[in-house]
């Protein structure tokens, strides 16, 4: 009676175990087709979006205006555009790109320093004459790195990214517009306020 | 236009964003009107401030290196966790597993291995026959082939005279 309790035993672990492999394999290559596939729409992602990453730093590094913060800032919006790369069927990966740069920058932003944000810019008040600097001495000094460094990062984020991504990246009205969820006309009007007020900041700086 | 006209238009004129007509009406007046055109002149310094003189902040190597690295540990991460949250249902429920061990077993192996043994079958049976000469084919060989012997003889006949 021993005896056969024990062949019994022995019987259903063996079967138990060699079950157990064949359902193990199934789902060994449940996960290699969905790793695969995993793998397929990060290789895509990763052309689509590594060849902006410059864009994306500088912008984030203008907003953040600190090394640490632009490098997290973009790591963080990479890791969120993968997350809804499915959903992204548009043409223009660089403008989609940054616009999750910039909405990650704001969030750091306003968790960091809520001031900064609050900078907003008074056109009454900051209304520059053509004759606070004239055009001969802004010429003298444009080709002052720092100073032109120094006086664009005193201006507010929204003028900062503005200069940003029509100087720097040569985005057109449509494509800032997309980014920055606003009509053409205010493109133009801030950008406007933008150069307005960094003349100012230079011709302050310069005497 | 007028100068206040003109101020408002000139970003869009200095970045290349209006229509043909309203950049020639702006291009008329700042030929006629110094005031503008100097204003026009220092946006135009300043553009080419920011795109060539303020720094342009590439990304480091690194930073490069640390997003390929976090979004390989993205989907490597949650394929290990479903392995493991499977491996926790196996050694769980074992009675369960068992009895659906052949209905979880993939169909396309189970008619792979039917397709093996009837080909297998098929093979032992039919491809000796198919391959064995008949008798009658043995015959047809030896007659052409003789046939052929016989020409090649007059042949070689024709070329030694």
């Amino acid at each position: 009676m021993a005896a056969t309790l024990e062949a019994e035993y022995v019987f259903d672990a063996e079967d138990l175990e060699s079950r157990a492999k064949v359902v193990k394999f199934a789902v060994i290559q449940k996960d290699a087709e969905e790793g695969v596939a995993r793998e397929h729409e990060l290789a895509s992602f990763e052309a689509m979006m590594l060849p902006h990453l410059d864009a994306a730093h500088n912008l984030a590094r203008w907003l953040m205006r600190n090394a640490q913060d632009a490098q997290d800032v973009v790591q963080e919006a990479y890791m969120r555009a993968f997350k809804s790369f499915s959903g992204f069927h548009g043409s223009n990966g660089r403008a989609w790109l940054l616009t999750i740069v910039r909405n990650t920058s704001y969030t750091l932003l306003k968790k960091n320093r809520a001031v900064d944000l609050t900078t907003t810019f008074d056109e009454e008040v900051h209304a520059t004459g053509y004759e606070s600097a004239s055009p001969a001495t802004i010429l003298q000094h444009t080709e002052d790195a720092e100073l032109i460094k120094n006086a664009m990062g005193e201006l507010p984020p929204e003028f900062r990214e503005i200069l940003t991504l029509r100087h720097q990246e040569s985005l057109s009205y449509n494509e800032i517009g997309e980014i920055l969820k606003i009509p053409i006309g205010t493109v133009m009007s801030r950008l406007a306020r933008a150069r307005g007020k960094l003349k100012e900041c230079l011709a302050a700086r310069i005497s | 236009m007028n100068c206040q006209e003109i101020a408002n238009l000139m970003d869009g004129y200095l970045d290349g964003e209006l229509d043909a007509l309203t950049s020639q009406k702006i291009e008329q007046h700042l030929r006629e009107c110094s005031k503008c055109e100097q204003a026009y002149e220092v946006n135009t310094v300043l553009a080419h401030a920011v795109s060539r003189t303020a720094p342009y902040y590439k990304a480091p190597i690194e930073l490069r290196e640390r997003i390929q690295f976090s979004l390989r540990e993205a989907i490597g991460a949650t394929t290990s966790r479903d392995a493991a949250a499977q491996d926790q249902l196996l050694l769980r429920r074992p009675e369960v597993v068992r009895r659906r061990v052949f209905s979880e077993m993939p169909w396309n192996w189970l008619a792979l291995a039917a397709a093996i043994v009837l080909a297998a079958i098929i093979g032992s049976t039919l491809l000796p026959r198919l391959l064995a000469p008949g008798a009658g084919q043995f015959l047809a060989t030896q007659l052409i082939a003789s046939h052929v012997r016989s020409l090649m003889a007059s042949h070689l006949t024709d070329v030694a005279s």
